[in-house]
C-alpha cells in the first residue's frame, strides 16, 4: 500500500549531502520519514511552513531553508503535504 | 633617579667644596619661609644697585660686593635645595629583589587587565537579531541554493503520486453488522 512512498522517500534521501527527509499532511501528522530525521519533527515543519505561507497568501508557498553550522533543514509545503529534507554538506 | 645624583654631587662640590662651605649651616637656625629672601641682603648686594652705587660713590669701601657673602648665601640654597629634595631613587622602592618585582609586574599588569576588560565590556556586547549566532555574516550572505529548491520539488513532485497510487484493498465487508441479540 505504502511502499510506494517509502520508495520515494528512500530515493530523495539517497541525494547527495541528504541525511533524512518526511512527509507530513495538513494535520502535521507523518506519512513517511527515511534517513536521520526525527518523525516528530513533522508537526513542527508544517507548522512553520503554515506561518510561513501567511506572510503572502496570494503566492505559491515558499520554500523555507533554515542554516545551523554545515547543516540544513529544507521545507517546503505543496497543497495537503509539506516535505522536510535534512542536508548536511561536508564543506562550509 | 640615578643620573641625578652625580650632578647633584658636583653641583655640591663646585658650590661647597671649592667656597669652603660648612655643612651644619643647616643646624644655623635658619629657617626659610614665604617671606625669606634667597640671599639674604640683596638690597645692597644687587648687580645693578652695586653699579649706581660704585658710579656715584666710587671711594665708597662700603658698596663692594663682598663676595663671601653671597657665597655664602649660594652655598645655603643649595643646602637647603638638598634638604628639601626627595631623591626617590633612595627609597624602598629603589632596593625591591628581583623576585618581589616580578610578583608586583604580575600585579599590576592584572589588575590593568581587568579595569581594560570593565572599559571593554560595553563596546565589546553584540547587539542586534543575530547576536546569538557565531559567525553571523556567513549566513547572511547564504542565498538558498537552487539545488535545494530543485531536489524539494522534485521530491514533492514524487511523494504526490506515490501518495497518489496508495489505494486500500479491502477484503472484508467494510460495514460489519452488530449482532446485537
Amino acid at each position: 500500500m505504502e511502499q510506494q512512498l517509502e520508495k520515494a522517500l528512500n530515493e530523495i534521501n539517497s541525494q547527495p549531502d541528504t541525511v533524512g527527509c518526511l512527509i507530513t499532511n495538513r494535520q502535521g501528522l507523518c506519512l513517511g520519514a527515511a534517513g536521520k530525521i526525527n518523525p516528530k519533527m513533522s508537526g513542527i515543519g508544517m507548522a512553520l511552513s503554515e506561518q510561513a505561507c501567511k506572510l503572502e497568501p496570494n503566492l505559491n508557498p515558499p520554500t523555507i531553508v533554515l542554516y545551523s553550522g554545515n547543516k540544513r533543514c529544507i521545507i517546503q509545503k505543496d497543497g495537503e503535504i509539506t516535505g522536510v529534507i535534512y542536508k548536511e554538506s561536508s564543506s562550509n | 633617579m640615578e643620573y641625578f645624583r652625580p650632578i647633584w654631587s658636583c653641583m655640591s662640590s663646585l658650590f661647597c667644596g671649592c667656597l669652603h662651605c660648612n655643612d651644619d649651616l643647616t643646624n644655623q637656625g635658619y629657617d626659610p619661609s614665604e617671606r625669606t629672601h634667597l640671599l639674604s641682603d640683596t638690597v645692597n648686594n644687587s648687580p645693578a644697585l652695586r653699579r649706581t652705587n660704585s658710579e656715584n660713590i666710587s671711594s665708597d669701601c662700603q658698596s663692594v660686593p663682598k663676595k663671601d657673602d653671597q657665597q655664602n648665601a649660594l652655598c645655603r640654597l643649595v643646602q637647603n635645595t638638598a634638604i628639601n629634595m626627595i631623591d626617590v631613587g633612595a627609597m624602598d622602592s629603589h632596593n625591591l629583589e628581583h623576585q618581589e618585582c616580578d610578583v608586583r609586574i604580575k600585579l599590576y599588569s592584572h589588575r590593568l587587565q581587568q579595569q581594560w576588560s570593565n572599559i571593554q565590556s560595553p563596546s565589546k556586547r553584540v547587539k542586534g537579531i543575530l547576536k546569538d549566532i557565531p559567525k553571523p555574516d556567513v549566513y547572511l550572505t547564504l542565498s538558498v541554493n537552487p539545488e535545494d529548491i530543485n531536489q524539494m520539488t522534485a521530491a514533492i513532485e514524487r511523494v504526490h503520486r506515490a501518495l497518489a497510487n496508495i489505494k486500500i484493498d479491502h477484503k472484508e465487508a467494510i460495514v460489519v453488522p452488530f449482532r446485537i441479540p
